[in-house]
């Protein structure tokens, strides 16, 4: 077991956060947050509602600058990148986003092919053998011409992964893959994540609240709270952790804290602001 | 206390009223950091990288341009019939009903021709561009392409800029020549004036620079209502409510800029 100030050098890290810091305004919604996430490990990084979480994701993708302290994506520092810079690295790394965030006017083939006409000049044929395996790896073969919003919410997503995958990412990130899915079709996207790892060998980060999911694929877990690093280590070495919030969020206990409106609104005014 | 109810009335007021400068200000500023972002990516980068996307800029031409067609000819030839019934009727006091054809020309191709254009495009393509860009934006579709290395104002507003500079005035125009032709139709209904003589009248009295003029209009407002809808579009932030909200601002806004701009324009050319 590591908590966040212990923990021990990742060689070859495909991502590294230090002493990270993020606001909101007035509000900081990370707090010294130090992460190494190995070469070819799925790393699930979880928490309840607005344990900042998601906002970390932001920060790896580059989509968020922190307020202080640095980010490494495959060695490259994110926060001292510039723009053309940031974007080439970005070929690098495939994301899924938790609604699956594919463009709604174009098919599922266009959409999967998007990254590939934009960075690659592969003649026509490639790009379209490229996009029925990917759609295959995801199984979802024969869907080239449906448009997103004829889709179910687990193809919608097996969609976005094959979009995901296309550029053959050294790093996968996904959001929430199981939210919003039945546990049947939940597992079934956990399934096609280990199979991912397994067959094309990237590093995943896995951004989730759902306890089943994250135990079910993490090599390694990071678990937030209140934008803080609460532990971060195997299954084993989670479910054995004696911290009493580590314990609630895993028996999935709401926090003892009583709502002050007052502060609440106070809150409020300084994230509007 | 009752006592201070008009000082916090004040207080209220002078921090609404700052915070709405503020948001002004900034709305400026990133519509103007869009404009250069577009200007880099229209001029500077196809000379060594990748050009914009014609198929893209074509479908936003046809989007905004050709269906629109319909509802600027009805917009057209309703105006031309307006303006030419009141020419009638003030002229006919000086006998000088011969010029009528004279003063719908110039008036529609100086002034009223890249208006009524401006105004379709702003509540028919603003309002559409800035639903589109705000639904990207909750639907994460923005950030997608950002992470995918594709800059979303290069893929997605650089082709309405192209085609709105394009289509907006050629539109212009076709309004122009069906509202002469609608007032030319009442005309010859109601002075029994013949189509050629009104058409005679009508290219006597115009000059190059009267087209230009409505030209050069039609251009700014192109980027003006381009900048405006994309700006607040790309600004959503929440859910589909705040889209419904930008939409509406950004219609209203454009429209105002519009007005404004014109206003301007004509000052300084016609001086």
């Amino acid at each position: 077991m590591h908590d966040h100030t212990n923990q021990p050098p990742v060689p070859h890290a495909a991502v590294e956060v230090d002493h990270l810091y993020a606001h909101y305004g007035q509000r900081e919604v990370l707090h010294d947050i130090n992460l190494a996430i190995g070469q070819g490990e799925i790393h699930v990084i979880m928490g309840g509602s607005g344990s900042g979480k998601s906002t970390l994701l932001r920060h790896m993708l580059g989509l968020n600058r922190p307020s202080a302290g640095y980010l490494k994506l495959l060695g490259q520092d994110m926060n001292n990148s510039g723009t053309r810079a940031l974007q080439e690295l970005r070929r690098s790394i495939g994301v899924l986003f938790q609604g699956g965030a594919l463009l709604g006017s174009l098919t599922v083939a266009e959409n999967v092919q998007l990254p590939l006409r934009e960075h690659t000049q592969l003649d026509e044929n490639t790009i379209q053998i490229m996009t029925r395996m990917k759609l295959g790896m995801v199984s979802l073969p024969g869907f080239e011409n449906f448009m997103p919003a004829e889709l179910s919410g687990g193809m919608l997503k097996r969609a976005a992964l094959a979009r995901a995958i296309i550029m053959d990412p050294k790093v996968l990130f996904c959001d929430e893959p199981s939210a919003g899915l039945d546990p049947a079709v939940a597992a079934g996207i956990d399934e096609l994540i280990l199979r991912l790892r397994d067959a094309m060998r990237m590093t995943i980060v896995v951004v989730s609240h759902d306890l089943t999911s994250a135990f079910r694929i993490a090599d390694r877990l990071t678990m937030l709270d209140r934008g803080q690093i609460l532990i971060t280590g195997t299954p084993q070495e989670v479910q054995s952790c004696e911290h009493e919030r580590v314990h609630r969020l895993l028996r999935r206990e709401q926090q003892e804290d009583i709502l002050d409106p007052d502060a609440y609104l106070k809150q409020l005014t300084e994230t509007i602001d | 206390m009752p006592t201070e109810t008009p000082g916090i009335a004040l207080r209220h007021a002078t921090e609404q009223f700052g915070r709405s400068a503020v948001a002004g200000v900034a709305f400026v500023g990133r519509a103007f950091v869009l404009f250069v972002e577009c200007g880099y990516w229209l001029v500077a980068d196809p000379c060594w990288r990748k050009p914009v996307c014609r198929v893209a800029v074509v479908s936003e031409m046809i989007r905004m341009g050709v269906r629109a067609a319909p509802v600027a000819a009805v917009m057209a030839l309703s105006s031309g019939i307006m303006l030419s019934i009141q020419a009638v009727l003030s002229l006919q006091d000086f006998g000088a009903q011969s010029r009528v054809a004279a003063a719908i020309a110039v008036t529609m191709f100086r002034e009223f021709g890249p208006l009524i254009t401006a105004f379709l495009i702003a509540g028919r393509s603003a309002s559409a561009v800035t639903a589109q860009l705000g639904t990207m934006q909750i639907s994460q579709e923005i950030d997608a392409l950002r992470v995918m290395g594709i800059n979303p104002i290069h893929y997605l507003v650089t082709p309405v800029l192209i085609a709105m500079l394009v289509m907006l005035p050629c539109m212009t125009i076709l309004v122009d020549i069906l509202a002469v032709l609608g007032g030319g139709i009442y005309c010859a209904f109601d002075l029994g004036m013949t189509l050629s003589s009104y058409a005679q009248h009508a290219l006597a009295a115009l000059v190059p620079f009267d087209v230009m003029q409505g030209l050069i209009k039609s251009i700014m407002f192109a980027l003006l209502i381009t900048l405006i809808s994309a700006t607040y579009g790309l600004s959503v932030q929440g859910g589909p409510a705040q889209v419904g909200a930008a939409t509406t601002r950004a219609v209203v806004t454009a429209t105002s800029a519009v007005v404004v701009t014109d206003m301007v324009v004509t000052f300084l050319l016609a001086r």
